[in-house]
């Protein structure tokens, strides 16, 4: 990154490159503490497969470490992350499109964390719920998948639009088509 | 509070709950040090395309520049400054044909969704330029290889080597550009579809 590339000069206000590398790699981890969940279900709406999944959530990871020294704070910190995932999953999602099998995924994505239950029946039941609201999501046109991604991360519509360049009225119209999508897809499964 | 915000409510409540050893693992070091040495590398990648662009071309001209020196003077100058000439056009072109397009990924979707059609369209430039190009090349190379070739003796095997390799070049560039616009105009028409999406009016 800009500030390793520098690490032994001084900028002009005197202040040492080495102490801005080291806020900016703080304020990476920072981020990536707070927001790195809501990140890793940005990346599950754009791919169901674990592995790739993964790939794509460490893609997004270098895109805001890249990003990060750019970042002047005309947004929330959170809104600045979730554009660049939400970009990076567009992104992400032309070059992978129609690579997976969704079942075979979800059977995998099981696996992967049944190490991690306490009680095996409540929270396969929860899981399963998760899941099926995933792929609901992920069964949404572009658009309509990330307002509904980002309102259901409790995004305000101001911060909505903020993330995909849109204005508050247009979010909240479009938000209330997209919950009815995702209210029918939920209830019929189509 | 109406039935449908506690519906939302409870959608919100199922999508934040995750595990949380499957979410919360922060980059280990060695992930860390992968991302870094990506960075360092992406960050020097441009660099790198321009200077190996520049110095694949220096090398041709010294190349060229050997090879016309084993010519009668007349024609190992007409060569070697017909070559300059494309070398600069086809340089020039791709340097204008990049103006604009190297922006920071931090901006919204809706423009992040513009700078990629943008850069489609770049590349459908560069690919109506390719055949152009193609045809100015071969526009001098044909005639000035005949002019060579019949100033001096030639064997049979020099006339087929020289027009084979020409033959064997424009055909690869052709099947490459056929290609490549597949794919692009495809990759076009998937961003287009979502910048309707964004650009729809609420």
């Amino acid at each position: 990154m800009s500030g390793s590339s520098s690490a032994v000069s001084t900028n002009p206000e005197g202040v040492d490159s080495l102490d801005v590398s080291r806020a900016l790699e703080e304020r990476y981890d920072r981020i990536l503490r707070e927001h790195g969940p809501a990140l890793r279900r940005v990346a599950a709406i754009y791919e169901a497969d674990p592995a790739r999944r993964e790939d794509l959530f460490q893609d997004v990871c270098l895109a805001l470490w890249q990003a990060l020294p750019r970042f002047r704070g005309d947004c929330s910190e959170r809104t600045f992350a979730f554009r660049i995932a939400h970009n990076r999953g567009l992104s992400h999602g032309w070059k992978a499109r129609g690579t997976m099998i969704p079942g075979t995924a979800a059977l995998e994505e099981a696996e992967e964390i049944a190490d991690h239950r306490h009680d095996p029946e409540s929270e396969l039941y929860e899981r399963d719920r998760r899941e099926r609201l995933r792929e609901a999501v992920r069964r949404l046109p572009p658009v309509a998948r990330q307002v509904v991604a980002l309102s259901l991360e409790g995004l305000s519509h101001r911060e909505i639009g903020e993330v995909l360049g849109l204005t508050e009225n247009n979010v909240a119209v479009r938000l209330t088509r997209a919950r009815k999508l995702l209210r029918q897809i939920l209830e019929t499964g189509k | 509070m109406n039935a449908m915000d506690h519906e939302w409510r409870d959608l919100m409540a199922d999508w934040q709950s995750e595990p949380e050893e499957a979410v919360s693992s922060p980059l280990s070091e060695e992930t860390r040090k992968r991302i870094r040495r990506k960075v360092q590398r992406h960050g020097h990648w441009m660099v790198l395309l321009t200077l190996s662009e520049l110095t694949g071309c220096a090398a041709m001209l010294v190349w060229i520049w050997k090879e016309s020196l084993e010519q009668p003077r007349a024609i190992g100058t007409v060569g070697f400054v017909g070559t300059v000439i494309l070398i600069v056009v086809a340089l020039a072109f791709s340097f204008w044909n990049r103006r604009g397009t190297w922006k920071p990924a931090t901006e919204s979707t809706r423009t992040f969704v513009e700078l990629s059609l943008e850069r489609q369209r770049r590349k459908l430039a560069a690919l109506r330029f390719c055949p152009w190009f193609l045809a100015l090349e071969l526009a001098f190379l044909i005639p000035w290889s005949i002019w060579a070739l019949v100033s001096q003796p030639s064997e049979p095997w020099r006339w087929l080597f020289a027009f084979g390799w020409m033959a064997g070049m424009s055909a690869l560039m052709l099947a490459w550009w056929a290609w490549y616009k597949r794919k692009t105009l495809r990759e076009m028409a998937e961003w287009e579809e979502l910048w309707r999406g964004l650009h729809e009016s609420g």
